[in-house]
């Protein structure tokens, strides 16, 4: 049994006056690949948000061993969250910014995910939604921090595109860090995790091996695969 | 008595809390100041510069005229016309100048770049780059506020020239004063001296602008109705400390 690197302690979060996640209790050894899923609503976010640090949890107790260190957590947004004043290969090169090369890592960043030289001269607002999607995973593959927390990473990509990215982010899991997946739509991460957790309302009704979890009666009905 | 008490106690609490994210965010961008993105800093002063100019460019030459419009009567009456040039000059360079370059800078760059701010946060742009390990510092705050800065100075300056051509052009129109008198006048009356203190309150107007602009991006709720708040917290804070400097300023220089 690998060291364990986080671990969550009946954890309770607020947002507004939601109560966004109710009790989550869970352990993840170093080096896994967690899913977290639920449909929309359910507090996957918030959950990603609190292992990044954003928030803290209003009860309860959250453990990294050891705490990611600075820049050693990067974290895709559902929403893009990129500069619109910067190119989109300026902003995947901007958390690298006095590491040598940074361009050079900046570019094969955005290969990686599809994009060219021309998508990475043009400025967000001018790429697709999908394009800003890839963009912004550009900029947590070029930064590659050990621990990487995607949000929706696939939402809005059309399936060849999707089953492309899913490779690239398997081969960017990083053995002695972490890697969460925060999804509505768990069918094609179920088989690229080792763990996964499922909220409802905020509620865990699933924590465990990802494989136990997708066969569960109760999981397949949520997602309504049954 | 209690209620006086707990209110002004209150107030000072407030006042102190102000003074001290104000302090915090001073000691935030001068530590990031040195290594600064360059090109942040480039890329604020060309927008600013851009947004501001034809506002400033506007103010600065009526007001100019109406400095020479409105000490037209005396000028008449009294036959001295050697001292318009120096008149309009004076009060231009010291006062106007530097007023009319960061109130048109707070109008549209002030606030504008509180909503930015603010707008980077409800989007989570800056959670999305701090989550990273970017210095927000060093990559946008620093370069942003010294870019206002500069921006308040350089059209200070410009104020002054394209106000003090006004105020020729209406003192020979208008007034009918000889060219070569009202220039002989600027200079015989104006050294370059006479241009610092314009210079000086320009600079601390800008340090103003750029520190209140900023904070109220960083202060607002981080949510889609904050960059409205932003903007409008933006505009009266540095109005306040724009017009309370001056005061200050005025009295010192
Ligand atoms: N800023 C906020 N203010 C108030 N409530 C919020 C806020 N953000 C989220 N919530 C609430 O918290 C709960 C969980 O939201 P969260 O964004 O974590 O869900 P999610 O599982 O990521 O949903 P989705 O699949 O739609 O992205 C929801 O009930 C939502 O309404
Ligand atoms: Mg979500």
């Amino acid at each position: 049994m690998a060291t364990t690197l986080l671990e969550l302690a009946g954890v309770w979060a607020a947002r507004g006056r939601t109560v966004a996640l109710r009790d989550v209790s869970l352990s993840v050894p170093r080096g896994a690949r967690l899913g977290v899923f639920g449909p929309g609503g359910s507090g996957k976010t918030t959950l990603l948000k609190l292992l990044a640090g954003l928030y803290h949890p209003s009860r309860g107790e959250l453990r990294w061993s050891p705490p990611p260190p600075p820049g050693g957590l990067g974290m895709v947004f559902q929403r893009d969250a990129l500069l619109d004043s910067l190119s989109a290969l300026e902003n995947v090169a901007l958390p690298l910014a006095g590491r040598p090369r940074a361009e050079i890592v900046a570019r094969e960043a955005l290969a990686r995910v599809g994009l060219g030289e021309d998508a990475g001269a043009k400025r967000p607002i001018e790429l697709s939604g999908g394009m800003r999607k890839r963009t912004g995973l550009a900029r947590v593959l070029a930064a590659n921090p050990p621990v990487k927390l995607f949000d929706e990473p696939t939402a809005g990509l059309d399936p060849a595109t999707e089953r492309e990215i899913l490779d690239v982010l398997d081969r960017a899991h990083d053995a002695s860090g972490l890697t969460v997946t925060a999804s509505a739509n768990p069918e094609p991460f179920f088989p690229r995790c080792d763990l996964a957790l499922v909220l409802s309302a905020g509620e865990p009704i699933a924590f465990g091996e990802a494989a136990e979890v997708a066969r569960r009666g109760d999981v397949r009905r949520l997602f309504g695969a049954e | 008595m209690r209620a006086f008490l707990s209110a002004s106690g209150r107030l000072v609490l407030r006042v102190l809390r102000g003074v001290g994210a104000y302090a915090l965010l001073a000691g935030r961008l001068l530590i990031a100041t040195p290594r600064m993105d360059g090109r942040e800093w480039l890329r604020t002063v060309s927008i600013a510069g851009v947004d501001a100019l034809p506002l400033c460019l506007v103010t600065a030459a009526l007001t100019g005229a109406l400095v020479v419009i409105q000490t037209g009567f005396y000028v008449e009456s009294y036959g001295v016309t050697s001292l318009v040039g120096w008149g309009a000059g004076y009060a231009l360079f010291h006062e106007f100048a530097p007023l009319i370059a960061s109130l048109a800078l707070s109008g549209r760059v002030g606030a504008g770049q509180a909503s930015d701010i603010a707008g980077l946060r409800a989007g989570e742009q800056l959670p999305a780059l701090e989550a990273l390990g970017v210095d927000i510092d060093r990559a946008l705050l620093a370069p942003r506020f010294w870019a206002i800065a500069a921006s308040v100075v350089v059209l200070a300056v410009i104020a002054d020239v394209v106000a003090l051509s006004a105020s020729l052009l209406v003192a020979v129109g208008l007034l009918g004063v000889p060219p070569g008198a009202f220039l002989a006048s600027v200079h015989a009356s104006l050294r370059v001296a006479d241009a610092v203190p314009g210079i000086v309150k320009a600079a601390a107007f800008g340090l103003a602008l750029g520190a209140c602009s900023l904070r109220a991006g960083l202060a607002a709720p981080a949510e889609a109705r904050g960059v409205g708040a932003a903007a409008r917290r933006s505009l009266v804070a540095t109005l306040t400390a724009i017009l309370a400097l001056d005061m200050a300023l005025t009295g010192l220089l």
